[in-house]
């Protein structure tokens, strides 16, 4: 196997599939990155078996071969390589060569037959989705799935389609947001759980136009796009193999209090008042009158408020942690929010005019 | 004939020998409290082949004439109850006159007795409990008892004795209780004529206590003073970083009587809690006095486990005075008194108090009852050397004087006086530097000191947020997805039965029906992984002490706030930045370990020093 690439093309192809690579793999090969030259292109990949990320670049081959070589070293190499052309090549044993002008490296690589075939082709629904608003679908959800590893389940994303719509639902067991897609045609219906490792790829590279091919079958699920750099990529993954929630029931049918309030202005006071507040006491103060939100916080010593203008009838009082708050607010985009909330033992929500919905609970002071 | 018939006295007796006389030890237990009981001030135990050829006790008690010399042997002859009430107050060690005549009906026995004022002795000689010879004989005022061939007629029970090392372990182990049970008695242990320890009378409680737990651990041991509600708690404990992954380093003596009571290990555990690493237990010996008709020793023939009246009220006691103790950290040269046994002299009232006690139980319970039973000089207790500052000062809260019932004032003056000697020992603490980023090097009065930087920013940390968080009704966080609980049968009665208390921690528990339980909230600040987890941990303190379940719910929200503020803690530290740290752990509660038990500084005494470059003192 002999090809050149330039040196830019190279990092870029790598910093891609790296999503790919384990800390501590048991299976030494997966270590390694699978570098393939065939044609007119070099396809890299990387996989932890449960997720594998291939980026194809188109170069000049020389001779055709495959081998595999250690991640981490290659990816630093050429990190520090300057901008000019690499010429990378390996003989029969799998010692592989990177020249780049005077600088010459060779490392001794792992035969490709070792290199794990880890997923098939998926046979099942197929849909295709701008890039864009997939992206932002997994990132005004996600945030909401939960860290804890005893919950699975709920540790990534939902991801649902019928012939119209696409939609992510994530959820922690305290709250759950919700994203639509209305711009949306497929054939089937159907869901799957993103793992998390997946899910955080996807949020690294699907940025940029174009589209994006998803396919998914029971076991497993494929994204197929152009990423940022023009470089055909393939991401395969296993899906969660376990029971979502049913999120459906935790949506509040209907409220007894509505508030229109200005997004970024809610945003930025919540995150003042909120100042004051340490790791241990949480814990903010909601008390609408008409047209006047007034937003506390108490701890022992401290105190701080501060007044907002907003779309309200009555008055009602309800109390949350601001985290819980913040952190949709600071992913949307719209000019207004509303927030629908009934009593401290309901469940409230947050809804904006892009179909965004958030369910939280309210705290008991 | 008729089938059902009294059985012979030999019978009866070796019945009885099987429940109270298990192995060589519990003979040497046996004959050692009758030797107390009759109030020798020394006592002499041999042993040979580890008890199967020989035990040999021999005191200067009051002694025995003829008569009760052959009484002694005869089923339930006892000189120590007379009639059934007798049984409520028991001081004496034995009293169901089952001892004698049941070691004697498994070994050959022989008996020597005299007593002060007799010209002559008697000696008894008893083989598988048959009496063979009487005879009158000269031998010292006091009783010897000898046994040989133990078990020789029980092949059965000889059979199941163990190696000799272990037997010689657990005979080793009887006397040392019996030597800490009672300071005014010179005692002597001897193994094939080796002698293994001879204490002599004395009433410092530290030397004794060296035997047992070694003279390196004693310095760190602290001493415990308390008393509450009629009963008074004395003795030592261990500073939070010497613990043991057992509960055998804990002995409890109530009454001069070595016993084993669960409702004093939940205290003691209780007044660990936050100070040790999970399921590691603190040394500690004490000394419970109080009046015997709270306590029933009559549950086992051996005497070993005892039963309270208020359960409850002893595990709380228990904690306080451990938690005290451990508060007033004391250091190494403290020299410590012990209760003096009231053999004649020292007569005592306790007084049993209605006001400091929440039980109701107890205040039902007659006042004023006098009783004899030994109460430690408190005068005698001197200052601690080596004492870390109290922000707070945490006296006595009841003192039993020796000589009278307390009124209030006295024990006001008393408290004002613990005061203002405590000495603040981290102000002279001279700071020397930082070694490797990690530990502060610095020097007090007597030593060097040790201070792990991480350790105690994290006691510090720890006490602040305790501040701030315990005792407060606790704010709930609603859960959007409620977790399903499946619990055992057990968990289930027991989740039911303290509901309230649960829920008071911030947790909101429902009953979902059968044995399934739903948590619908959680603590605001609890941590947000693994909850099912940590609730079950939660659930089996409930099984162990409920009242320490809200401390506990609590730990766990401190401890995982801790070590997410506390992840970056090494850099050098400017002087000023030193000092304040120091001065900011003197502050603390319990500057000796961090939350999770581990030490958080190490002393090293000049002494200390010395002896390890090989010096004298």
């Amino acid at each position: 196997m002999k090809f050149s690439i330039d040196q830019t093309k190279l990092d870029q192809a790598l910093k891609c599939v790296q999503f790919g690579l384990l800390t501590r793999p048991s299976l030494p090969v997966l270590n390694n990155v699978l570098i393939e030259a065939k044609d007119d292109h070099v396809t890299f990949t990387l996989t932890d078996l449960e997720i594998s990320i291939s980026c194809k670049t188109q170069v000049s081959v020389e001779s055709e071969g495959i081998t595999t070589v250690t991640a981490r070293k290659l990816i630093s190499i050429v990190r520090r390589l300057p901008d000019a052309p690499i010429t990378l090549s390996c003989n029969e044993e799998d010692f592989v060569n990177i020249r780049s002008g005077e600088i010459n490296f060779s490392i001794q690589g792992i035969s490709s037959s070792e290199f794990p075939q880890a997923f098939s082709q998926i046979d099942g629904s197929k849909f295709t989705t701008s890039k864009e608003s997939f992206h932002e679908l997994v990132i005004k959800s996600s945030f909401a799935t939960s860290s804890d590893p005893s919950r699975v389940a709920i540790s990534g994303p939902l991801l649902k389609f019928n012939k119209t719509e696409l939609s992510s639902i994530a959820t922690d067991g305290k709250r759950l947001a919700i994203v639509t897609d209305n711009n949306f045609s497929c054939d089937h219906e159907g869901q799957c759980i993103i793992p998390p490792k997946t899910n955080n790829a996807l949020l690294k590279l699907m940025a940029g136009n174009g589209d994006v091919e998803i396919q998914i079958d029971e076991k497993n699920m494929s994204f197929e796009f152009v990423n940022e750099f023009d470089q055909q990529t393939t991401i395969y993954s296993q899906l969660i193999q376990a029971k979502y929630p049913n999120y459906a029931a935790i949506i509040p049918d209907g409220s007894e209090h509505h508030a229109s309030i200005n997004r970024e202005d809610f945003l930025t006071a919540l995150k003042r008042i909120a100042l004051i507040l340490s790791e241990s006491e949480h814990g903010i103060k909601l008390s609408f009158e008409n047209s006047a939100l007034a937003i506390t916080a108490q701890t022992q010593d401290d105190e701080s408020k501060e007044d907002l203008e907003v779309e309200f009838d009555g008055t009602a009082e309800i109390a949350f942690n601001p985290i819980y708050l913040i952190d949709p607010l600071k992913r949307l985009s719209s000019e207004k929010v509303t927030l629908n909330f009934s009593h401290s033992h309901a469940a409230a929500s947050i809804s904006d005019a892009d179909n965004f919905l958030y369910v939280l609970m309210p705290m008991r002071m | 004939m008729s089938k059902i018939q009294i059985l012979k006295e030999e019978i009866s007796n070796r019945i009885a020998a099987g429940e109270v006389i298990e192995r060589p030890a519990s003979v040497v237990k046996e004959l050692v409290d009758n030797a107390i009981d009759a109030g020798a001030n020394r006592i002499f135990i041999n042993i040979e082949k580890a008890g199967t050829r020989l035990i040999q006790i021999s005191d200067n008690g009051s002694g025995m004439d003829r008569d009760d010399a052959l009484l002694c042997l005869e089923a339930h002859a006892t000189s120590k109850i007379r009639k059934v009430e007798d049984l409520d107050s028991i001081a004496t060690f034995g009293f169901r006159g089952e001892a004698i005549p049941s070691i004697a009906s498994v070994s050959r026995f022989e008996l020597k007795t005299r007593q002060q004022e007799a010209i002559e002795g008697t000696r008894v000689l008893c083989e598988g409990g048959t009496i063979k010879d009487v005879e009158a004989t000269g031998c010292p005022a006091g009783t010897t008892i000898s046994i040989r061939n133990l078990f020789y007629n029980v092949p059965a029970r000889k059979k199941f004795l163990r190696s000799d090392a272990t037997e010689e372990a657990h005979i080793h182990e009887t006397a040392l209780l019996l030597a800490l049970s009672r300071m005014d008695i010179h005692m002597e242990l001897r193994f094939n004529g080796r002698l293994i320890f001879s204490v002599p009378a004395a009433d410092d409680l530290r030397t004794r206590a060296a035997l047992l737990f070694g003279r390196d651990a004693m310095k760190e041991m602290m001493p415990v003073n308390y008393a509450e509600a009629g009963i008074m708690v004395t003795g030592l404990i261990s500073q939070p970083g010497m613990s043991r992954n057992t509960r055998k380093e804990q002995r409890v003596f109530i009454n001069g009587r070595p016993v084993a009571a669960p409702a004093i290990f939940v205290g003691i555990k209780e007044a660990y809690e936050g100070l040790l690493v999970k399921g590691r237990h603190a040394p500690c010996l004490l000394y419970y006095v109080m009046d015997p008709a709270r306590v029933d020793i009559n549950v086992h023939p051996a005497k070993r486990e005892v039963r309270f009246k208020e359960n409850h009220l002893i595990g709380k006691i228990t904690a306080e005075a451990v938690s005290k103790g451990l508060r007033g950290l004391a250091g190494s040269s403290i020299d410590m008194k012990m209760p003096k046994p009231a053999v004649k002299e020292t007569v005592t009232t306790v007084e049993v108090d209605d006001t400091e006690t929440s039980l109701p139980e107890v205040s039902e319970e007659k006042p004023a009852v006098p009783v004899s039973i030994p109460v430690p000089d408190l005068s005698r207790v001197t200052k601690p050397s080596f004492t870390l500052p109290r922000p707070v000062a945490a006296p006595v809260s009841s003192l039993v004087s020796s000589e009278t019932t307390q009124d209030e004032e006295q024990t006001e003056t008393i408290q004002e006086k613990k005061t203002e000697t405590s000495e603040n020992t981290f102000d002279n603490l001279q700071v020397i530097g930082q070694y490797n980023k990690r530990y502060i090097l610095a020097s007090n009065k007597n030593g060097i000191v040790l201070v792990s930087i991480r350790a105690a920013k994290e006691r510090i940390l720890f006490e602040k947020l305790q501040k701030q968080i315990r005792d407060k009704t606790h704010k709930s966080q609603f859960l959007l997805l409620p977790v399903t609980l499946e619990l055992s049968p057990a968990d289930t009665r027991l989740v039911a039965k303290h509901l309230k208390v649960i829920n008071d921690t911030g947790f909101e528990i429902e009953h979902f029906g059968g044995t399934t339980y739903v948590i619908a909230a959680v603590p605001a600040a609890f941590p947000s992984e693994n909850i099912t987890g940590i609730f079950m941990d939660l659930i089996d303190q409930l099984r162990d002490n409920p009242r320490l379940l809200k401390k506990m719910s609590e730990n766990f929200i401190i401890q995982s706030l801790c070590s997410s503020a506390l992840k970056k803690a090494y850099k050098t530290l400017a002087p000023e930045e030193i000092n304040h740290l120091i001065s900011e752990l003197g502050g603390t509660q319990m500057p000796y370990s961090c939350p999770k038990g581990k030490p958080v500084l190490i002393h090293l005494s000049d002494n200390e020093l010395l002896r390890r470059f090989g010096k004298k003192e």
